[in-house]
Order: C-alpha cells, then structure tokens, then sequence
C-alpha cells in the first residue's frame, strides 16, 4: 500500500509557470537594489549626525577642542565648513528619502 | 556529483557576489517547494507568491546558513513557515461558511477531474493542511522523519500521526473515485 501511495504522490508532484525563474531572480535583483539603497540611507544619515555633532561641539568649546590633553584652536572657517556639509548631506539625505520611496512605491 | 555538494557549491558561489547562481537553486528547489506550499495553501496563485518570496527570504539569508542541516531542509523550513503565517493572516470570522464552500468546490472538482494527476491533487486539497504536507516532504522529497520534524517543526510523534492518518485518508478519497484502478490500496 505505502509504495503504491509513494508513486501517486510522486504523480502529484507541481510545476511551477515557466517564467518563475525569471521573475524570482527579478525579485532578488531588487531586494539587493533596497539593501544598498538602505545601506546609502544609513551612511549619509550617519555623516550628518557625525557632521552636526563636530560643529556643535567645535560652537560649544568656543572654536577649541581638547584632545587627548591636547587644546587645538581651530579656525571660524573649518566650523562654518563642517556645519555647511553637515547640513548639505541632511539635505541629500532627505532628498533620497522622497526619491527611495517614490521608487518603493512604483515597485510595489 | 550529489545534490548536497551542487548546493554547497552554489552557495559559496552567491556567497562570493555571483549572485546569478541563485538560478540553480531556484531551479532545483522551486516544483518540489511549489508542492508543499501548495499543500498548505490549497492555492496554487497564493503558493507561488509565498514561494517567490520564500526564496528571497532565502537569498538575503544565505549568509546565516552555516551548513548544519541541508540546504532544502532549511529552505522548505523557510517555506513551510512563511505558508502557515499566510494561512493565518487569511482567517477571518467567516472563516467556516468559507471553509465549507471550499470543501464543497472540492469535492465537486474531484467528481468532475477525468484524469489520475486531477484526481490526485484534488484528493490532496481535500486532505488536512498538515497531513497532505507530511506525505509530500515524506514521499515527494523522500525525507527521512527527522528531516520532515526539522521542515515542520511538529513533534515526532504529530509527524507519525499525520502520516499515518494522511496515508489512509488519501487512500480512502482515492479509492472511492478510482476504483478498481487502486483496488490493493
């Protein structure tokens, strides 16, 4: 009896339609397209946090930052520097937040 | 070369970035997978989505799968799980009225299949989630038990159950519509 049942269920075995294949490398394509666009996300956020902390940090201290026991004066100018790309990635980062989710919203 | 090894190589390979050696395991795994998720589903449309995603689950999470079990355990795993949180995102209060319309199109659509292969899948939709699962992984994937607790996540002895019971209702429904074709059944 077991071998019998062994073979119909063999019979039943599914196919799945013919471009499956394609479509699931598609969907595995973008699902790696999303990674590094998050990825991208991640890091510029990260910058602009970085960024932002080291022009309030340098404002704080009166334009002096000790390190390591060490009291290092740096120019106005390396501030306004650093608070300028600081909110320049703030900026792309928005930016590519409307672009990524007008991108995920075509995908879906 | 066996099975496993084509996988282990396959793997390495999409480990390494040449990310089109997926196609090999999609190709191999994708009919065997497409049955069991349809053996939970009952939807052949629905089965395809689930394993469609199933697989890039999959593929984003190459990297934590260490080798301790085979690939397809681990996958059909995957498949297994991402099925029954369909299945449960599908209940509704309604559910029975639903159930029992399905069950009567079942049983309709196995008076009127004319051929073996119909009769069959439609006898299979007709059995128990669980019990049309553990005969395929059992017979179609030709897993040993261990393997089918491992995909399912049942106990031991829920696997012997079902297969016990799903073995004698798939003989049952089959032998009422087959006859004298399966008589020693």
């Amino acid at each position: 009896m077991n071998d019998k049942i062994e073979d119909l269920i063999k019979e039943s075995g599914k196919k799945t339609t013919v471009d499956f294949v394609s479509r699931t490398m598609l969907g595995v394509e973008e699902s790696i397209q999303r990674k590094l666009r998050l990825r991208l996300q991640l890091l510029i956020s990260f910058i602009s946090v970085l960024l932002a902390a080291a022009a309030w940090v340098l404002i704080r201290g009166g334009f002096q930052v000790e390190l390591f026991g060490v009291v290092l004066s740096l120019p106005r100018i390396l501030t306004m520097v650093i608070m300028t790309a600081g909110a320049f990635f703030s900026i792309l980062h928005v930016l590519l937040l409307v672009k990524f989710t007008r991108l995920e919203r075509q995908l879906t | 070369m066996e099975r496993a090894d084509q996988d282990r190589r396959a793997i390495e390979r999409i480990k390494a970035g040449e990310h089109a050696a997926f196609k090999e395991l999609i190709a191999r795994y994708k009919d065997e997978a497409f049955s069991l998720a349809c053996s939970i589903l009952k939807d052949e449309t629905l089965a395809e989505d689930v394993l469609q995603e199933s697989f890039i689950k999959a593929f984003n999470k190459l990297n934590s799968f260490k080798y301790e079990s085979r690939f397809y355990t681990w996958f059909y795993r995957i498949v297994v799980n991402r099925c029954y949180n369909e299945q449960r995102k599908k209940r509704f209060p309604f559910q029975r009225i639903t159930e029992a319309g399905t069950k009567r199109e079942e049983a309709a659509s196995l008076a009127d299949a004319n051929d073996r292969k119909q009769l069959i899948d439609a006898a299979l939709k007709m059995m128990k989630a669980n019990e049309a699962l553990v005969l395929r992984l059992f017979y179609l994937s030709e897993m040993k038990v261990e393997e089918v607790i491992k995909v399912t996540g049942f106990s031991r002895s829920k696997v012997k159950v079902s297969l016990h019971r799903g073995r004698k209702s798939f003989a049952d429904i089959l032998r009422r519509q087959l006859g004298k074709e399966i008589e020693d059944l």
